[in-house]
């Protein structure tokens, strides 16, 4: 378990985050969400390690994170950035065999590149290992970054606690590789991958998250199931428009659309 | 499809394209042992060569004059230049992957410029220093200066032209001109003050020149060439990963302040021992790692001994037209590497117009 304790941050006299606590359970999907400027990003870059807090420590199985030695932090935790950029050709294969670096003694093994066509196929871009990076479309690019992590985790037969953070994983993606995104997380999720996201969408969040936080300038001011999530009344003011939930038919997750005023 | 046979069938950091690079390198340096004013043979400088390696047991006798040429002129300038093209193009191509742009040149981005600040100041004062005037500090003197001159440029330029994880082109770009600017004006004054003697070394020294190499030099230049030659490499994984952004390169598990701090020193020392020897050298630092990523790719895993290997190659050969061209005149090599550096890298802008922000 990865356990952020009372985390806060102040950036330039500003507190970006307050006394945030909260626990990531491998199996589990927890969504984070909020308003622009809540702290969302700057949260999953303290509970990955990226960033230290001002107070406040994260944990993993117990142990301060920072204590951990860098490579052996790689081998158990990814993490996709909004945006990641690449200026060199690379083929696509060989950005997602860079994921392989933490588990990589030398160069690679049989067994990298198995995980990385692997990655591959679970984002749809079998058929594309040979292209050069730089070429592909936005989207293209994001999703040979997902596949980039997923290689990083991939350690199968070995059940120990792994965690991903995915920042805003749907950004310039379509509708199907949105849904490529959240099939994929669920099924690290089901093998004990602790699965943590940012995303703007409330809809998707209920529909791929275990769990939920709303995020308030910096604070966590709801957590819980989507269905409880769904149905507070705090969220039209956290996020200062009126909501007004839905039945969809055949579907058990709630569905928020915005009310005419 | 350029991947499509080399994954999984070949290690990239298999050195199999390091072999015709080893070859042509012998072979020009045997070529610039053969080439200038005084007419050799091969033979003649084969055997001169074992004669020094075995201490004098070689059979056979060699003149004395012959022998001072080749061995004392030109062979130590063939391996200065090697070392120089080796350190510049290395440089050139670990800062690249620091700066996570293809066209961050030591040159370009002022390490250059800083060592030569660096070591036209301690040419200027040289002399009035306590305890620089005599010895080894005194030969030690510009190097050390042109090092600390580098390595402090690096580090500002890396400072200014990061904007929240992500390293500006125009900034890296800006803070190179305004770094240069700076060098031109200090090198300006100084050059001002300076009497007609001290003037045209200067100048010679600005436009990049091998003609004062010889063995001390050279052995002073080794280990901070060496040295950075041989841990460099070591980080070459951390470079591919510091391609993709610094964040990510500490999330697939590198210790990023270690790597960034061990990359700018290393090259800056290479950087800074190169000016304060041989001047300003521009553009191959650009355009070596270049050719070297269109024939190979990206992979510092070849990159950083493919580069060490053509840079020492190119600059080798602009060392020999340099000193033939025009002889028994010199043209300064800077002239020659600029010549054909510049224009090239017009050519990468133009392709690259689309990407840049400038």
């Amino acid at each position: 378990m990865l356990s952020g304790k009372q985390i806060s941050l102040t950036l330039g006299g500003r507190d970006i985050l307050r006394e945030a606590s909260l626990d990531l359970e491998p199996g589990r999907i927890t969504a984070i969400l909020g308003p622009n400027g809540a702290g969302k990003t700057s949260l999953l870059r303290i509970l990955s390690g990226e960033w230290h807090p001002t107070r406040g420590q994260v944990l993993i199985e117990d142990e301060p994170l920072h204590s951990i030695p860098i490579r052996r932090l790689g081998q158990v935790r990814a993490y996709l950035h909004q945006e990641s950029s690449l200026d060199f050709a690379f083929s696509v294969l060989e950005v997602v065999l860079l994921g392989r670096s933490p588990h990589m003694r030398g160069g690679e093994r049989p067994d990298d590149y198995t995980a990385a066509r692997r990655a591959l196929l679970q984002v749809d871009l079998q058929d594309r290992e040979g292209d050069s990076y730089t070429a592909l479309s936005g989207g293209e690019k994001q999703r040979v970054h997902l596949a980039r992590v997923l290689a990083q985790l991939d350690s199968p037969g070995h059940q120990e606690p792994r965690y991903l953070f995915l920042d805003e994983p749907t950004n310039n993606l379509d509708l199907s590789h949105q849904r490529t995104v959240f099939r994929v997380a669920r099924s690290l999720a089901r093998e004990r991958v602790a699965v943590c996201l940012v995303i703007h969408d409330l809809n998707q969040a209920f529909q791929v998250a275990d769990e939920v936080l709303v995020l308030e300038e910096g604070r966590i001011a709801l957590r819980g199931s989507p269905l409880a999530i769904a149905s507070s009344p705090e969220c039209e003011r956290i996020f200062g428009v009126p909501l007004m939930r839905v039945e969809v038919p055949g579907s058990s997750c709630p569905y928020l659309v915005l009310r005419d005023q | 499809m350029r991947g499509k046979q080399r994954p999984g069938t070949e290690r990239p950091g298999g050195f199999r394209e390091l072999g015709p690079l080893l070859g042509a390198l012998l072979f020009l340096a045997l070529l610039g042992l053969n080439l200038g004013p005084m007419e050799t043979r091969l033979g003649e400088v084969l055997q001169i060569i074992g004669h020094r390696l075995t201490f004098g047991h070689w059979p056979g006798a060699v003149d004395a004059a012959h022998l001072a040429i080749i061995w004392d002129i030109r062979m130590p300038r063939i391996l200065v230049a090697m070392a120089v093209g080796a350190a510049l193009a290395t440089a050139g191509a670990c800062l690249q992957g620091l700066f996570r742009n293809p066209l961050a040149d030591p040159g370009l981005i002022g390490v250059s410029s800083g060592g030569a600040i660096g070591s036209i100041l301690a040419i200027a004062t040289l002399g009035w220093l306590p305890g620089s005037g005599t010895g080894l500090l005194a030969v030690l003197h510009v190097p050390f200066w042109a090092m600390a001159g580098a390595m402090l440029t690096t580090f500002t330029v890396y400072r200014i032209a990061r904007i929240a994880g992500k390293t500006h082109i125009s900034t890296l770009l800006l803070a190179g001109i305004a770094v240069n600017a700076l060098a031109g004006s200090i090198v300006g004054a100084v050059l001002y003050l300076s009497d007609n003697d001290a003037l045209r070394r200067f100048t010679f020294w600005t436009l990049g020149s091998l003609h004062t190499a010889g063995w001390q030099s050279f052995f002073i230049m080794l280990p901070f060439i060496g040295i950075p030659l041989l841990i460099l490499p070591r980080f070459r994984t951390a470079l591919n990963a510091f391609l993709l952004g610094e964040a990510e390169a500490y999330h697939l598990g590198f210790n990023t302040q270690l790597t960034k701090r061990v990359v700018v020193v290393l090259c800056a020392l290479m950087v800074g021992v190169t000016v304060a020897f041989c001047g300003l050298i521009g553009f191959v630092g650009l355009v070596v790692p270049h050719l070297v990523r269109l024939l190979w790719g990206p992979d510092f895993r070849r990159l950083i001994p493919a580069s060490a290997l053509l840079g020492a190659l190119l600059v080798l050969a602009a060392d020999l037209l340099a000193r033939t061209i025009n002889a028994p005149a010199e043209v300064p090599i800077g002239v020659v590497t600029s010549l054909v550096g510049a224009p090239f890298f017009l050519y990468l802008i133009h392709r690259r117009k689309r990407q840049l922000s400038v």
